[in-house]
């Protein structure tokens, strides 16, 4: 049973306050303007807006099939939108491909894993690093033999402790060592905007944290908008969430605000 | 200073190989020479086309009409324009090879997987079927004959032995270039396609692009291997570039291990030495042989050779350490 | 006037033919993903032995059951005994019937000689039908009749039957169709076993048209069929009717009246698909 939407929420109630007390002052990293997605008769998403600050962290929430992932899908270009706008560092991308996106500086991870489970954890890494280069037409040197990606790429796996596993193939890591590559493979780039699409699918409690702890040390500089299930991971990371439930943002704030909202307890964490 | 050591230790097995094909005319004898040839032709048409197969993901059916193009170019050339420079011949040869590339390639890239079997199938049959119905200029089934040794205008000419030497460097240049192909940024970002497609859009790659690219690489050497075949045989026939040659080619990777480039050349030493034997024996039913051998590579060997040996050899070098 | 027709009639005629051998195809590779390289040696199966049968007993009804079975028996025996140890592994399942091309091809090579063969036409079908001042041959006429009538029968298996409906389901999602609690291995070697007895069949009513065959004639059809399938669409009857009779009728066109480029027709037509609508004609 769908429960009915609270009608006192008013729509873009929260946007509008949030333009207010930032003003113009502070650099919009994205904007996303009445973005819809239909498949066939079933409405997705409906008309949804919102900002995204220069080194905002922000959290996406809501139940299954709210669409979060649709919307990511739509804001790094794996779903073509139906209708709306997307602006990113000021150009306007609605209809640029993935690639390009991702060239422009908009990186994402994957809910499911998905890295090259066949290459060593250093090529991966690598090979990421090398994604928004020219240096990724290059035939002739090793991936190995340059040295400032390498310098990098040591750097980014010391961090979560994978530089001695370097060598190993990534069939080789376990559960937890293969969502911190994902996380790692979609920050190589150096990325202004993060999206990260459930990044502590499938953990345990205790790798969560690990990972959370992973996450805020590295994106301290990146505006980050990320999808969770797991509510720590939300309200330790994030400075402002959004409720996502059936296509539309029916609240946003503070996470203490989001977590006192009374209807936003009743629909999302109610649910639970 | 161990790192060095156990790095020479790998390249052990490719030196002792590289070691024997130089020794190999003083040891065998002409026809061994001669089958010799034929393997590393047909390996490096192969290797090259690993890269698209193995590495890439891409099944493409129509590498042998690539590699027939380059051929039937040298004959076509040398027999109704009598030119004879290899230094003419080739680069004519590998242009076709790269322009048929460029345009197939860019049609059967609207489709992936089966989709793309099915559109390289039909655009190396249309080679296949113009080698045949062209039969006033390519002498239809019975081939393009009397291609000769190159000549290189150096003042010599070739013996059989020459051309097996011109071959075998021929064959070394282009699998060191593969092999620096394969382990750059650009062949990892082939292997990453393979791999995950939707990953390797997300970092930024354009992956229409890179399959293109591979697939006309993959041509060039296709190109090279077809030239080589033409001067070497002396005839090109419509069945050097049919899809039973493209699928010959597939099963010889599949053999020794896709993605592995080395494993091309060993399932390339199994199909022509078992060919040798069994014809030997009895001519005509050598294609049962080989539809047996496709039946049992594919239920059996799916995973090659290589990756054995490679295995073993690795067990070795532990061992020493 | 009267070219145009005859070349109309044969071009409809050739079509059929074509139609018979690409359905299987078609099915066989929406379905189950599979190019089944061997498909056109099934149809030299069938035109081997079918024809043999046929002249040996004067019957083309035998000939046809024979012709038809036998590739419908290897079709199966393909299936059961080799590809369903590789499901979802398109490649390999490809290059093992790229393995049955080799092993029929020259076991017919071993029975029959190498040899062109000529097909047969039963008595009552002999003589033409006249046009004019030229002449239609009954057996073309018959092979169109016989045609129609298969797929009409192929479509109303396809559209009204619950048969049908799981074939098109499993084309859509195997995945979804199977977790319905939908068993679809029957189906798969129905679908694989009615295609190979169809490019029997086909072998057998379509040699005539063909004027003969020999061990290369398998892989001929082959190639064309797959020009079809990529006009036409994958996995249809209706998508391998409309890219059979095109492919038929402008293969029989060119003949006609531009032999120069002939050969070049049925790639022409399938770039230009290739190229505007690269999923084919007919999608489903």
């Amino acid at each position: 049973m769908r429960p009915t939407k609270p009608s006192n929420v008013p729509a873009g109630f929260s946007i509008g306050v949030l333009l207010n007390v930032t003003g113009d002052a502070i650099v919009v990293i994205l904007e996303v303007e009445k973005v819809a997605k239909n498949y066939g008769g079933l409405k997705v998403l409906m008309d949804i807006s919102f900002r995204l600050k220069s080194g905002e962290k922000v959290a996406l929430i809501g139940p299954n099939g709210a669409g979060k992932t649709t919307l990511f899908n739509v804001l790094s270009g794996f779903v073509p939108l139906s209708s709306g706008k997307i602006r990113f560092l000021g150009r306007e991308i609605t209809h640029l491909p993935p690639e390009t996106r991702a060239s422009l500086g908009l990186a994402r991870s994957f809910q499911i894993s998905s890295l090259f489970p066949q290459m060593t954890v250093l090529n991966n890494v690598l090979l990421a690093i090398h994604g928004v280069q020219p240096t990724r037409y290059h035939m002739f040197r090793s991936i190995t033999a340059y040295e400032d990606d390498l310098t990098r790429a040591r750097e980014l796996l010391q961090l979560v402790d994978l530089w001695n596993k370097r060598d190993s193939l990534i069939s080789a890591l376990g559960h937890g060592e293969q969502r911190q590559m994902e996380i790692i493979l979609s920050l190589a780039s150096q990325p202004k905007l993060l999206l990260l699409d459930e990044p502590s699918a499938g953990l345990t409690s205790d790798e969560s944290d690990k990972l959370i702890e992973m996450i805020h040390g590295l994106v301290a500089d990146t505006t980050v908008l990320l999808t969770a299930h797991d509510t720590d991971l939300v309200f330790t990371l994030a400075e402002r969430v959004m409720v996502l439930y059936y296509g539309e943002i029916i609240a946003q704030g503070t996470p203490e605000e989001i977590q006192n909202d009374p209807r936003v307890r009743e629909i999302y964490l109610g649910s639970e | 200073m161990v790192f060095k050591k156990a790095r020479f230790i790998r390249f052990v097995p490719s030196l002792a190989l590289l070691l024997l094909l130089i020794a190999a005319p003083s040891i065998f004898d002409r026809v061994f020479i001669s089958l010799i040839s034929q393997i590393l032709i047909y390996g490096l048409l192969a290797m090259s086309l690993d890269l698209i197969f193995g590495y890439t993901g891409m099944w493409s059916f129509c590498h042998a009409a690539i590699f027939g193009v380059a051929g039937y170019t040298v004959g076509l050339l040398f027999k109704y324009y009598s030119i004879k420079s290899f230094w003419v011949l080739a680069p004519a040869g590998l242009s076709m090879a790269v322009l048929t590339s460029l345009i197939f390639g860019f049609v059967a890239l609207r489709a992936r997987t089966v989709y793309f079997l099915l559109i390289t199938f039909a655009l190396g049959q249309l080679i296949y079927g113009m080698t045949i119905k062209f039969n006033k200029i390519t002498g239809g089934s019975d081939g393009l004959p009397d291609i000769p040794f190159p000549d290189l205008g150096l003042g010599f000419s070739f013996t059989p032995t020459y051309m097996y030497y011109f071959i075998l460097i021929i064959f070394i240049l282009s699998v060191f270039v593969l092999y620096r192909v394969i382990h750059s940024p650009f062949g990892h970002s082939l292997q990453g396609i393979r791999e995950s497609e939707n990953r390797m859009r997300a970092l930024g790659y354009k992956v229409w692009l890179h399959r293109y690219i591979a697939f006309v690489i993959s041509g060039f050497f296709a190109g090279v291997s077809g030239i080589l075949y033409a001067h070497f045989s002396g005839l090109m026939t419509p069945d050097n570039t049919g899809f039973t040659a493209s699928g010959l080619v597939m099963i010889m990777i599949i053999i020794g291990g896709s993605g592995t480039l080395w494993g091309a050349l060993i399932g390339s030493f199994i199909i022509f030495v078992l060919e040798f034997y069994v014809s030997g024996i009895s001519t005509d039913r050598w294609p049962i042989v080989l539809g047996v051998c496709f039946v049992v590579a594919v239920m059996f060997a799916r995973r090659g050779i290589f990756p054995v040996l490679d295995r073993l050899w690795n067990k070795v070098m532990a061992q020493m350490d | 006037m009267d070219t145009l027709i005859i070349t109309l009639l044969s071009g409809i005629c050739y079509g059929f033919v074509l139609f018979l051998v690409a359905t299987g195809l078609s099915l066989v590779l929406g379905l189950m993903g599979i190019v089944n390289l061997a498909h056109g040696a099934l149809f030299m199966a069938g035109a081997y032995t079918g024809t043999y049968v046929a002249k040996a007993t004067h019957s083309l009804f035998l000939g046809i059951l024979v012709g038809g079975s036998l590739a419908a028996a290897v079709g199966f025996l393909m299936e059961r005994g080799f590809l369903r140890f590789f499901y979802k592994q398109q490649l390999m399942q490809i290059l093992v019937t790229l393995g049955f091309v080799h092993i029929i091809t020259n076991i017919h090579q071993w029975i029959y000689g190498g040899w062109p063969q000529s097909g047969f036409i039963p008595s009552y079908l002999q003589g033409a039908i006249p046009i004019g001042d030229l002449g239609f041959p009954y057996h073309r006429l018959s092979v169109i009749v016989v045609g129609a009538a298969a797929c009409v029968i192929l479509w109303l298996l396809q559209e009204k039957t619950k048969i049908g409906a799981i074939v098109r389901a499993g084309m859509n999602d195997a995945e979804i169709t199977t977790g319905l609690g939908i068993n679809l291995t029957p189906i798969n070697v129905g679908t694989f076993c009615l295609g190979a007895f169809l490019a029997g069949f086909a072998g057998v009513v379509g040699a005539p048209v063909l004027g003969g065959f020999n061990l290369g004639s398998g892989q001929e059809m082959f190639f064309v069929a797959i020009g079809v399938c990529i006009v036409g669409g994958v996995g249809s009857i209706q998508g391998a009717l409309v890219g059979a009779l095109l492919i038929g009728l402008a293969v029989n066109f060119a003949g006609t009246y531009a032999q120069s480029i002939a050969i070049f027709v049925m790639y022409m037509l399938m770039i230009l698909v290739l190229l505007f609508k690269p999923a084919g004609l007919i999608t489903r």
